[in-house]
């Protein structure tokens, strides 16, 4: 029981940490560059102009967005025609670019930007600069606060399965003796201990997921979209951990438990 | 040595965490011979047992038991030795956490029994032998102690081991179930023609139950032919 009740902190700690860094990469994968050209600029230039962009490895994403869609768009949400009252279309064309994460950070969007701005048909360049400076600074801050953690976790799992399977052993250290005194080998009275403790591991890693899987289930239900579940890969590496985390702390322990009182002479197990 | 003895030791010094606790020992048991072991309390009873099962290693002289040489043995080899011997102690070293049979069952198959048949049949005839037949699907703590004795040695001799070593079988026990477990010592002892050597400081069964002694005194042992009329 309290083998599960570790493992479940820290499988939950496990899928903080990834939603953190799913979060992480969906603000840098949605974070948008864009460039407004100059006014009179021709619409072939500005497609050309894309083009060469999205051809940078840096860039995920670009997109043109001629005045007239802009100006659609934008009639569209507003719900007023501007156009008529105006009589012309004071929109810009513009491209809306997106970089890959990786390059999603401070120091090269910047050296981005007064790349782009250099080109003479750009007439202003414009990002959430503080999402950025959030992102970057913020995030990464609570994804090594997470990892610290998550280790912290990974050691107190550590330390309680193994206090619990030796004073399960001390508690039967009588009962190991008996065993030696009528022949049974060290490796049959092992034996049963470690598949004992093995499968109880097992049971405690399974009751974790099960206890995590409804947690995320809960929230997904009540904060829809919240969570982004498009790849299943990291839940399943979770899972995995936790069931190979309670076999790699459980075998040795018992192990050695059990050696210890085999090796111990009678008179000192009282 | 000589092969009809259980036990042969010569010349040997019995230590216990190198305290020197018998010195210069010489001691034989025949085959199916019956003996007590006496002395005073802390004069050397339990180091001498637990060095001939192996528990305690002996470090000088000569010390043959069930065909193990004592010198010789080694850690991994202690099992098989045991096998050899049935091991009856004062406080019953039950498992205590399974039923009558399952603790004879254990054994069993602790020491290399597989077929299921077999065992069960062996365990019910030495149940029969103790007089505990009825009682196989209890727990040890649901016996009195006279039966959790009987159990005891109905495990002891699963085996049919050449020696019992039977460490103050009595000393939980009253009078009258004490002089029960020396009979029926003394009849596994011709049944199965097995050695008993029985450290024991209850005077009256020595009275009753005349044998062989092996008197602990000052760090020696003395054999006498007849337990009665010995005094420590």
């Amino acid at each position: 029981m309290s083998i599960g009740v570790v493992l479940f902190l820290t499988g939950l700690l496990g899928l903080i940490y990834q939603f953190s860094h799913q979060m992480d990469d969906y603000f840098r994968e949605n974070f948008e560059i864009r460039v407004f050209l100059q006014q009179g600029t021709e619409e072939k230039d500005g497609i050309d102009f894309s083009m060469r962009l999205k051809d940078m490895k840096e860039v995920k994403s670009a997109v043109f967005v001629s005045k007239d869609e802009a100006a659609q768009q934008e009639m569209e949400e507003q719900g007023i025609n501007f156009i008529e009252s105006l009589g012309y279309n004071p929109l810009p064309h513009a491209i809306f670019i997106k970089l890959n994460s990786d390059y999603t950070n401070k120091d090269y969007v910047d050296k981005f930007v007064s790349k782009i701005k250099k080109n003479k048909i750009v007439e202003s360049v414009n990002f959430p600069e503080n999402i950025l400076s959030m992102v970057n600074e913020n995030l990464k801050t609570i994804e090594i606060v997470l990892l610290v953690l998550v280790s912290v976790f990974f050691l107190a799992a550590l330390f309680v399965i193994n206090n619990t399977i030796r004073l399960n052993i001390f508690a039967r250290r009588f009962l190991i003796k008996s065993m030696q005194f009528v022949g049974a080998t060290d490796g049959f009275i092992i034996k049963p201990f470690l598949k004992m403790y093995l499968i109880q591991g097992i049971i405690g890693a399974l009751f974790a997921i099960a206890l995590n899987a409804s947690i995320l289930y809960w929230i997904n239900q009540t904060f829809e979209g919240l969570l982004q579940f498009k790849d299943p890969i990291p839940y399943v590496v979770i899972a995995g951990a936790l069931i190979l985390l309670s076999i790699i702390i459980i075998l040795p322990a018992t192990y050695f438990a059990c050696r210890k009182y085999l090796r111990l002479d009678i008179n000192k197990l009282y | 040595m000589d092969n009809s003895n259980v036990i042969s030791i010569h010349a040997a010094d019995f230590f216990n965490e190198n305290n020197l606790i018998l010195n210069q020992i010489d001691l034989e048991l025949r085959k199916g011979e019956f003996a007590y072991l006496i002395g005073k309390t802390g004069g050397g009873k339990s180091t001498f047992l637990k060095t001939l099962y192996g528990e305690l290693k002996l470090q000088e002289g000569s010390g043959e038991v069930a065909g193990f040489d004592l010198r010789k043995l080694k850690r991994s080899q202690v099992p098989k030795l045991r096998r050899k011997l049935g091991i009856v102690f004062q406080d019953f070293q039950l498992l205590t956490d399974r039923n009558v049979m399952d603790n004879l069952l254990f054994v069993l198959s602790a020491t290399g029994w597989k077929d299921a048949t077999k065992m069960k049949n062996r365990a019910r005839e030495v149940l029969d032998l103790v007089g505990l037949s009825t009682k196989d699907y209890k727990m040890p703590h649901q016996l009195s102690g006279g039966e959790q004795q009987r159990l005891v040695i109905a495990r002891a001799i699963l085996n049919s081991p050449e020696l019992i070593l039977a460490d103050e079988p009595t000393g939980n026990l009253d009078p009258d179930l004490s002089e029960d477990i020396v009979k029926l010592l003394m009849e596994i002892s011709k049944e199965e023609n097995a050695s008993v050597l029985m450290a024991t400081h209850d005077f009256v069964l020595l009275e009753k139950f005349p044998a062989k002694v092996f008197k602990i005194n000052l760090g020696k042992i003395e054999s006498l032919e007849d337990s009665r009329g010995v005094r420590l």
